[in-house]
């Protein structure tokens, strides 16, 4: 490749799964005279726009994998449905730079892409507003998580302390502090509550939790 | 129609990406007119590809009956919409084909779905379901529908109101409350109410 001549085109790659997303934002990108999209075997990348999953095993990937010399490393920038604050938040856990919800327009694809490859990270609008959300939200700890993902199976507070080997007090005791924290008043509101910042997932409460103990 | 007419196809979204997709997508088929629209109800088309809302707004202002109160409305043929879409929910897929949409596809279908689905459509077929849509509505058979006044119930129930509360609510007694629970654990085979909360989310059976 003769980059010198363009040493300030973006070389972008495209790894999405939903092939309409995936092909709009190569035709997008296209039309820019500053972005080279180009698949990932052709040389060195700058960004790598992805889908949330494979965004977030990427980023796994490249946390583990040795550093070999001064190979560059391709900054993460996903396009996404998932909307929730909790979700993005261990996406830039992860190490991803960027972040855009599926709705957002040309523009701004193309200014996240800029600043991404700029080193800088970059949300959009709506998804830095749910983060900022999650910040003053307070957090279940880990076991009053636990008692949560066994109170969305609909299990009772005596069944819960035996599959978790306390006692009904304190199961009593978490989940009063589990209502607290998400502001309702009953069980079922806290689920539903729950699933809407994106800390249980609807599709699979026990997401980490084992079935039966 | 004849094997080598021209198919014309009208395409919105309302997500810019998706809208710059379907446009390169079906800009690559010989036998597509492909227009992108930015407003869907103007001109005709033979195919409207657009977004689930956009679908169910169209849909609503050009009633298969021509009783609606606009007369120019009436005169026009209904439209043939395809949407193409990430609403995965049954409920959604139920609602979308019970209100006139001729072809349903996930933005997970193949493109050589939604090709299919456009030819299927412009031959004056109906209800062409992408693979996964077509699982997920199959899934669930009209006896297992709620009534109009157990989805009333069941968006209170998934707020947290008690029985007593939602009696309150819709003017109705605790009892008659109770029954229609019992009902909706039947229905979607559950036996809790938080478990009928995650079902309610899970399928789309409450509307937000």
């Amino acid at each position: 490749m003769t980059a010198p001549a363009h040493a300030l085109r973006i070389n972008v790659s495209i790894a999405h799964h939903d092939p309409y997303v995936a092909t709009g934002i190569a035709a997008l990108l296209r039309s820019s005279t500053d972005f080279t999209v180009q698949p990932e075997s052709l040389g060195e990348v700058d960004v790598v726009v992805t889908d949330y999953s494979t965004g977030m095993l990427r980023a796994a990937a490249t946390a583990t994998a040795p550093r070999r010399g001064a190979a560059k490393v391709a900054s993460l920038l996903i396009v996404s449905e998932q909307d929730r604050g909790w979700q993005i938040r261990r996406a830039v856990d992860a190490g991803v730079r960027g972040y855009l919800l599926q709705d957002c327009s040309a523009n701004e694809l193309a200014d996240a892409v800029r600043c991404v490859a700029g080193g800088r990270r970059y949300l959009s609008r709506s998804a830095a507003d749910r983060v900022l959300d999650t910040l003053v939200q307070s957090v279940p700890t880990a076991r009053e998580f636990e008692v949560l993902q066994h109170m969305a199976c609909g299990l009772g507070n005596k069944n819960i302390g035996r599959l978790l080997g306390i006692s009904e007090g304190t199961v009593k005791t978490h989940v009063k502090t589990i209502l607290a924290k998400l502001g309702e008043q009953t069980r079922t509101g806290a689920i539903t509550e729950a699933i809407r910042r994106g800390l249980l997932d609807a599709r699979r409460p026990l997401a980490d939790a084992p079935l039966s103990a | 129609m004849t094997q080598n007419s021209i198919i014309s196809v009208r395409v919105r979204h309302a997500d810019p990406l998706v809208m710059a997709g379907l446009v390169a997508l079906l800009d690559r088929e010989p036998d597509f007119d492909v227009q992108a629209a930015s407003d869907i109800h103007r001109g005709c088309a033979d195919v409207v590809v657009t977004d689930y809302r956009s679908a169910m707004g169209l849909l609503a202002a050009s009633p298969e009956t021509g009783n609606g109160a606009d007369a120019s409305l009436r005169d026009l043929p209904r439209p043939r919409v395809v949407v193409m879409t990430r609403q995965d929910k049954e409920g959604e897929i139920a609602q979308a084909m019970h209100s006139g949409v001729r072809g349903y596809l996930l933005q997970s279908a193949d493109p050589l779905e939604l090709v299919d689905a456009i030819r299927h459509v412009a031959r004056g077929g109906s209800h062409y379901l992408c693979n996964r849509a077509a699982a997920l509505f199959d899934s669930c058979p009209p006896r297992t529908w709620l009534t109009a006044r157990e989805e009333d119930v069941l968006r209170f129930l998934v707020k947290g109101d008690c029985n007593k509360g939602i009696a309150r609510k819709l003017d109705i007694s605790a009892n008659t409350v109770k029954a229609h629970v019992a009902r909706i654990c039947e229905k979607l085979h559950v036996r809790s109410r938080a478990q009928v909360a995650i079902q309610a989310t899970q399928r789309g059976l409450v509307r937000a």
